[in-house]
């Protein structure tokens, strides 16, 4: 799951099919293969794509017209197999079983069709109707691989077309298969199996069942998976007795030939489709060169023993360094026109006669709150976001997993939480999302209560602002300090990974599989448009919708008085004395509380509980702000640890609320909160002290 | 002859022999291609010495030696080393 409007908005909540009239289409197929740049060409949608295993980990729907007929697409999260029980897999499958649809289109890669043929095979005998898409045509086709479309439509005897998902004709060809109808398919699976079958047949034939759906029955009553079978009883509408009669049956054949070894007869099972899927391949693929089975030189340089890591802190500087140094001029720009734009609805209010009582809350509270959110959050998005997404599209997520594995080996953690880590950089709530690529429930909790560690990207520009203004003269400095400051994000996310595998979360490091896919050209035009109109501006309009109410609400406390003192003073000077023993202030804190919503608008509520009441109002630039903080009592200390508190400290409410919905435990989101918070107040204290020894 | 597939050396390759690990890895394993009978090639191992790289049915999977040692090879060259010593000798 990639960040989008569904991935980090409302619709992070909802996992539902919508039910469209018309024909619903199934898009199924193993990760990678482009089913999201496929389903995009379909429906026009901007479903995230990413070159990486589990990008997609939830539905998305999309509509397309087809002559009359209107089309609900439906694409599916990657699975590599339909007997998989990883969560991963698990909603794509049940899809397949359970999901009332028309059509299934399975997309495979031409280039290595027997593995993808495998999954094709096993949901054809599911679903009959099934549509065959061998996708990347035009990859496969560089390696001198070419498939016969039409002998694999025969061997199969269902549709199948052969697309380069980039090219909309194909798009098109793959609709007008869909008014294609077909069987579901049959496997031979051996005399043993196959009596087995039949006998199954032979006990439910009486409730009026499909073959195909008998078949599937009691192949699934081997898999001994309790609560599949129980759904797939009531979906078939077996009663009681034939379902136990059969699953009795099912468990003394388990017994009597496989010695009631699950892995053994689903052994059997697989092996037969995979004889079944090599001898299709070979009949339908003609490879001229033979396959290459080195790594390509951008590998060798990029997971290379002594390039990998220079060139990965190298990346990371560049891009970093690009959005200080990009995101100036704008974010200047845009602060002047703030400005003007405060300047004018003054002078307009007084003009018509508003009175200074309603006019100075919305000049000084909401424009300037929300002024200030978009000149400094903005630009570095702007540029960030595509760029991180450009990444992501070629391929280097996986390979910074592969680079990191053996530091979260050690943490006895997944090494796919750098991919989630990764996630987290764009938006924690995705991040969270994401842990779901994880199989092992102990290191998905891990993953998911480490994710806020890495500052997402409502916090980026906080850290480039306050770095800027005390830390780093020139951008080139800015970035190494950020670079550092990620270093030591992931530090304390492996620390913290092993202490919680030692403590609360205790156990061994469990195996996973981490897919390496070829890197692939990705569009650049669709790259910086979806990324700053899916992710930017949304994210921002979520940040803009936050601050403008909390901006008024924080004017408000600063300047209605209870006995002299404005109410804001008030709170301040509760939360002061905390504030102060981890280093910080009473503002700086009230800030991080009202920032719970958007993390975006804690400086600006800062800088507003400061100005309140002084003089000092007017702050055009950065090196006016440093005036603004160094009055208000900062130190160096205080920017460390404003720094450490930004990274370290509560998620926002919608990382908290996503947490809750993936663990659906209180406790877990109550950690979710605590966690980070404690090791911010830890960070912090160690911080003071250091600074009390330096003086 | 027959080696683990973690002891395989760089570019070295071989045809899956078996595979023992059970339930859901097994499984795992089986769908994304490590099937008996199937040519795996170690292409590289991470820049820390773990995972290792595998070339399988056209795609690159990694595993970490623990789950990679869990598979059995069999080696095309019958050189005869000792694989204790391959290991020493790679590393």
């Amino acid at each position: 799951m990639g960040l989008t409007l569904n991935s980090v908005g409302k619709g992070i909540f909802d996992d539902k099919i919508t039910d469209g009239d018309g024909m619903t289409v199934l898009m199924s197929g193993n990760p990678n293969v482009g089913k999201s740049t496929l389903f995009n060409c379909l429906t026009g949608m901007h479903q995230h794509t990413g070159n990486w295993t589990g990008k997609t980990v939830s539905l998305a729907s999309g509509k397309v017209r087809y002559g009359d007929k209107r089309v609900t697409l439906i694409d599916l999260p990657g699975c590599f197999s339909l007997n998989s029980r990883s969560e991963e897999e698990r909603v794509a499958r049940d899809c397949i079983y359970f999901e009332n649809y028309d059509r299934a289109v399975v997309v495979c890669d031409a280039s290595c069709l027997s593995r993808h043929l495998y999954l094709a095979l096993q949901i054809c005998q599911v679903s009959p109707n099934t549509v065959i898409c061998v996708n990347l045509a035009d990859e496969a086709k560089k390696h001198g691989i070419t498939v016969d479309t039409d002998a694999l439509s025969k061997r199969l005897k269902v549709p199948c077309v052969l697309t380069s998902a980039k090219k909309k004709s194909d798009c098109k060809k793959l609709i007008s298969l869909l008014e294609k109808q077909s069987d579901a398919l049959e496997i031979d699976y051996g005399e043993r199996i196959e009596n087995y079958i039949s006998d199954i047949y032979s006990l439910v034939i009486g409730t009026g069942i499909l073959r195909s759906d008998a078949r599937v029955f009691a192949l699934r009553l081997l898999d001994s998976d309790e609560e599949f079978c129980e759904k797939l009883k009531s979906k078939l509408s077996l009663s009681d007795s034939v379902y136990n009669e059969a699953k009795s049956f099912s468990v003394s054949f388990l017994d009597t030939h496989y010695s009631g070894s699950i892995d053994l007869v689903s052994d059997e099972i697989s092996d037969a489709i995979i004889k079944s899927a090599n001898a299709i391949s070979s009949e339908c693929v003609t490879e001229k060169k033979a396959s290459k089975k080195a790594l390509s030189f951008s590998d060798r340089l990029l997971i290379g023993k002594f390039t990998a890591f220079p060139i990965m802190l190298a990346l990371l500087f560049f891009i970093l360094w690009l959005t200080v140094k990009g995101a100036n001029y704008p974010s200047d720009m845009l602060r002047a026109f703030f400005n003007e734009l405060e300047t004018l609805a003054r002078t307009g209010f007084n003009n018509i006669g508003v009175p200074s009582l309603i006019s100075t809350p919305i000049c000084e509270g909401i424009i300037r709150v929300t002024g200030w959110v978009v000149s400094v959050m903005l630009p570095p998005m702007a540029i960030f976001f595509p760029m991180f997404t450009l990444l992501e599209d070629i391929g280097y997520l996986p390979r910074i997993a592969f680079n990191l594995d053996r530091c979260f080996s050690c943490s006895h953690a997944c090494g796919k939480q750098a991919l989630t880590m990764c996630m987290g950089l764009g938006c924690n709530a995705a991040g969270v999302v994401g842990c779901r690529i994880i199989d092992s429930p102990r290191e998905r909790d891990i993953a998911l209560l480490t994710n806020s560690f890495m500052p997402c990207n409502g916090r980026f520009p906080m850290l480039i602002a306050i770095i800027g203004i005390f830390f780093a003269s020139s951008g080139g400095a800015t970035a190494a300090v950020l670079v550092g400051v990620l270093a030591m994000s992931v530090a304390v996310t492996l620390a913290v990974s092993y202490m919680l595998s030692k403590t609360v979360l205790r156990g061994k490091p469990s195996s996973f599989t981490l897919e390496l896919p070829p890197f692939r050209m990705p569009n650049i035009g669709q790259v910086i448009t979806r990324s700053i109109f899916d992710r930017t501006l949304f994210v921002l309009g979520r940040a803009v919708s936050v601050a403008a109410p909390t901006g008024l609400l924080i004017w408000l406390i600063a300047n209605i008085n209870i006995g002299n003192v404005s109410i804001l003073a008030h709170a301040t000077e509760i939360l002061d004395p905390i504030g102060r023993f981890i280093g910080l202030d009473g503002v700086i804190l009230l800030g991080f509380l009202l920032g719970l919503p958007a993390n975006e608008i804690v400086v600006p509520v800062i800088i507003m509980a400061y100005t309140s009441g002084s003089a000092l109002t007017d702050y055009a630039s950065l090196s006016e702000l440093k005036n603004v903080f160094i009055s208000s009592g900062w130190t160096a200390m205080t920017a460390v640890n404003f720094i450490i508190f930004t990274v370290f400290h509560w998620p926002c409410s919608t990382t908290l609320l996503t947490v809750k919905k993936e663990t659906s435990s209180i406790k877990k989101t109550a950690f979710a909160f605590l966690l980070p918070t404690a090791v911010g107040v830890i960070l912090c204290l160690i911080s003071r002290v250091i600074f009390s020894l330096l003086q | 002859m027959l080696t683990a597939m973690s002891e395989l050396r760089k570019g070295e390759g071989g045809i899956i022999k078996s595979i023992e690990h059970v339930g859901n890895m097994r499984r795992r394993l089986i769908d994304i291609g490590f099937n008996v009978g199937e040519r795996v090639t170690l292409l590289t191992r991470a820049p820390l010495g773990e995972p290792s790289a595998f070339y399988i049915k056209g795609s690159v999977i990694a595993l970490r030696r623990n789950d990679a040692s869990l598979i059995t090879v069999i080696t095309e060259e019958e050189d005869g080393t000792d694989p204790k010593q391959r290991r020493q000798g790679h590393f």
